[in-house]
């Protein structure tokens, strides 16, 4: 079936396999993609669609900033509900306000704009939080957008096919296609020595009123729970949709792969995002989920070659969506012999896991 | 009736008259075709609660209530009755009444919007803005039914409503007094509406029933107590036709209906009415079920034979199990009373059911949906009215998940109600996960949870 035009085949149709389709096709390959369901139905189906650029470590920073600037040339084609909304960290103290403006340095230096809001200009940027906080930096290149269309519209490229199949097809042969796995948190069923667990993560929508809020509002804690602790823990983190609409989260637990919802941890997500946004507390919510973070020990991603053969670009966590334009681009380079847009040796698949 | 802009500005207005569509939210508040009250909530904790007040629920009530169990009954609706039973209703009034004699405790204007199986359930009024929690040791599960609607062009045109849909909306106030009205669709429920609707004063043009008069006969020949309930509706819709092997193809009109065309697959003809009442039967509400893991099988609640479901302590009555109808629903409201309250349902009981599920099933037969009303809609008709999405949008997806998650099919107030009932019809796609909120609640309500 047509299958020894295939140059490079991608299992996995989420948004980390859509860009690396997406780039390695705009090289000129002849690109397969496999995916046993729905494109975008896993992670990048159930996770925000929050584009941001991340500085607690330096990987973090090069590796968001440079994808960032990929994200930007794609959104100038790919209709996917993007609102360059910008975020807002928030900081609920003074010592929390002192790491805003550290923050803000460390982005300059890498030539990401940000401005430093007290609280005057923070309750003029965004009137519905709670009186009394003492500021926030603002990021007003960051994104929001609706992941699955944006993973559909990249694997529309010329050059890609899309078929129904089980990554479990695959072996190791010389005489196949060199082939990229990005299966996020079900890398582990094909490359069991890869630790990538899911971390659960709650969402909740609510109905279309528009003109609450402007910015994704991320809490300044965020960063500490997510990146620097295993914890489950919950953060105020709101954004506004384009589609007027206000998406609430979020937090973090490993809890296997039950995706049920867990009702306290909803709550107590609820009643966060209300301290922080008193008018949401009257705000229907539609609906209400729970997918899985591709998490991996030291929470930086998986991109390089595994033993066997196989190309690997999974466990970005919780910012897959962000990454996955800078993976694709850097899987095309090492899969193709380029220089890569990025040093990959953070990201190998060997490292020794450290805690970041 | 006040319409509302639809997501990209088109004219809407309610469809279902029953709390389904989420159509009569005009700034997205309450759904007004629930009336709000004072609202008393349910107490923390009960032996048995039952959800749902229509024929099952009561009928549930009064029997565990009768054997001796600590009863609660709670509806969506302020009234007690369901859908069939909807307006001042003699039967409604008489079997709670037996009930609260009993000792039954009634709640209405409360919606189930969460639950688990280890018996808690999460209830708030009609505004989504205030909620409590209860407790139970049984619960019965006699949720109804609503109105399967399918897409055809025009169907989103203020003025067209379900069958029951303009029932419900008629008991609730809307006048038709003089209008011209054409009923259709599929369903003993057609001739029922059409009756009624004659009642009230308005012009029944003709009843559109989809089913071929051939099927019908012989299942009416086969069913004497049926065949004289329809003749007593027959007489009482007066000279309007009542046609069979016909539906409407097309609903037009500008910012309102104005007429449908209606065919019987040879011929197409136009019918100037102000109101379409059309409905395609009727379809169990399983929500609260499938929420719970009670195993479904197709479109009902999987049971043993005292009615239990796969949860144990839960117990299922009345359409949930597959459309039954009344007497049907009364019957397995006393049996799933009964077994909630600790006692087996009787023999008797159980023989009375077999023998209208037998009739049900064949009920079901004589009405089932000719493929021509499946293929209705055009590329550019709306599918999802709460997102307006378009069949074109969604008609290569393989799966409801797929399309959801391209289009947003399915996502919005009404969460699939409408929407995935007819996709499921259309596209045979099985629906997708149930996860609470079962309906839109504030964020309040969500994060009244205490540890």
């Amino acid at each position: 079936m047509g299958r020894t035009s295939v140059d490079v085949r991608v299992y996995g149709a989420g948004i980390v396999g859509a860009a690396c389709a997406y780039f390695l096709a705009r090289a000129g390959a002849e690109v397969e993609v496999v995916d046993s369901g729905a494109p975008g139905g896993g992670a990048t189906g159930a996770g925000m669609g929050h584009l941001v650029v991340v500085e607690d470590s330096p990987e973090r920073l090069t590796l968001t900033s440079r994808s960032l600037a990929l994200w930007r040339d794609l959104l100038s084609w790919i209709e996917c509900e993007a609102l360059p909304c910008g975020t807002l960290w928030l900081a609920e103290n003074e010592a929390e306000f002192a790491h805003c403006r550290a923050m803000g340095d460390r982005l300059a230096d890498a030539e990401v704009q940000a401005e430093l809001l007290d609280e005057r200009a923070l309750r003029e940027a965004e009137p519905a939080l709670r009186p009394g906080l003492p500021g926030a930096l603002r990021v007003p290149a960051d994104w929001s957008i609706y992941a699955p269309k944006a993973a559909a519209r990249l694997l529309e490229t010329p050059g890609i096919r899309l078929r129904r199949g089980d990554a479990r097809e695959w072996r190791a042969e010389a005489n196949e296609p060199p082939s990229v796995f990005a299966l996020g948190d079900r890398t582990p069923d094909l490359f069991p020595d890869l630790p990538i667990r899911p971390r659960r993560g709650h969402l909740a929508i609510a109905d279309r009123r528009p003109g609450l809020v402007f910015h994704q509002l991320v809490e300044l804690g965020y960063l500490s729970r997510a990146h620097a602790s295993d914890e489950a823990s919950i953060s105020f983190n709101v954004q506004p949709r384009a589609s007027g609409q206000v998406l609430i989260g979020s937090t973090r637990d490993y809890a296997g792969f039950d995706s049920a919802t867990s009702r306290a941890t909803l709550a107590e997500m609820c009643r966060l995002a209300a301290r922080w946004v008193p008018a949401l507390a009257d705000f229907p919510i539609v609906r209400a989920w729970a997918g899985f973070r591709p998490d991996t020990a030291d929470h930086h991603p998986f991109i390089g070659r595994h033993a066997s053969g196989a190309w690997i670009a999974a466990g970005h966590e919780g910012l897959g969506i962000t990454l996955a334009p800078v993976t694709g681009h850097l899987i095309a380079d090492l899969v193709l012999g380029r220089e890569p847009i990025v040093d990959p040796s953070p990201y190998r698949l060997d490292r020794e896991p450290t805690h970041a | 009736m006040r319409s509302r802009a639809s997501v990209t500005g088109e004219p809407r207005a309610p469809l279902c008259g029953m709390g389904v569509c989420f159509e009569c939210r005009p700034e997205g508040g309450s759904r007004t075709c629930l009336a709000p009250g004072p609202w008393l909530p349910p107490p923390a904790q009960a032996e048995v609660v039952v959800v749902g007040a229509g024929p099952a629920g009561l009928a549930a009530a009064e029997t565990a209530a009768r054997l001796g169990a600590a009863v609660v009954i709670l509806d969506e609706n302020a009234a007690p009755g369901g859908q069939i039973w909807r307006g001042p209703s003699p039967e409604a009034a008489g079997l709670l009444d037996l009930a609260r004699r009993a000792g039954a405790r009634w709640f209405g204007g409360c919606t189930v919007f969460d639950a688990d199986p280890e018996g808690r359930l999460w209830v708030t009024d009609v505004s989504g803005m205030q909620s409590t929690r209860i407790g139970f040791e049984r619960l019965v599960l006699a949720t109804g039914a609503r109105e399967r609607f399918l897409p055809f062009p025009g169907w989103t045109l203020p003025g067209v409503v379900g069958a029951g849909g303009l029932q419900a909306l008629v008991k609730g106030g809307a006048g038709v007094e003089e209008q011209r009205v054409v009923v259709a669709g599929s369903g003993p429920l057609l001739l029922a509406v059409g009756a009624f609707l004659a009642e009230q004063g308005a012009e029944v043009a003709c009843v559109c029933e989809q089913a071929p008069l051939g099927r019908l006969g012989r299942f009416i020949s086969a069913s004497p107590n049926l065949a004289l309930g329809a003749a007593r509706l027959r007489l009482a819709l007066g000279s309007s036709p009542y046609r069979f092997g016909t539906w409407v193809a097309e609903a037009c009109g500008r910012d309102r209906l104005e007429s449908v065309v209606v065919t019987d697959g040879r011929r197409r003809w136009r019918e100037r009415c102000d109101w379409l009442a059309c409905g395609y039967g009727l379809v169990p509400n399983l929500e609260l079920a499938r929420l719970l893991g009670c195993k479904t099988k197709g479109d009902a609640v999987v049971t043993d034979s005292d009615l239990q479901t796969t949860i144990p302590g839960v117990f299922a009555a009345g359409e949930a199990l597959g459309i039954g109808g009344v007497e049907c629903a009364l019957v397995e409201g006393s049996m799933a009373g009964s077994a909630a309250a600790g006692k087996a349902p009787s023999r008797e009981l159980r023989e009375r059911r077999e023998g209208l599920r037998r009739a049900s099933v064949r009920m079901a037969d004589a009405f089932a949906l000719r493929p021509e009303v499946l293929s209705l809609a055009s590329p550019e008709t709306i599918l999802c009215r709460c997102e307006d999405v378009r069949i074109e949008q969604v008609e290569h997806a393989r799966s409801y998940r797929e399309a959801k998650l391209l289009t947003r099919l399915g996502m919005g107030p009404c969460q699939g109600r409408i929407c995935g009932i007819a996709s499921q019809t259309l596209f045979g796609w099985t629906p997708d996960r149930v996860r609470p909120p079962l309906i839109p609640v504030s964020v309040r309500c969500l994060g009244e949870e205490e540890e």
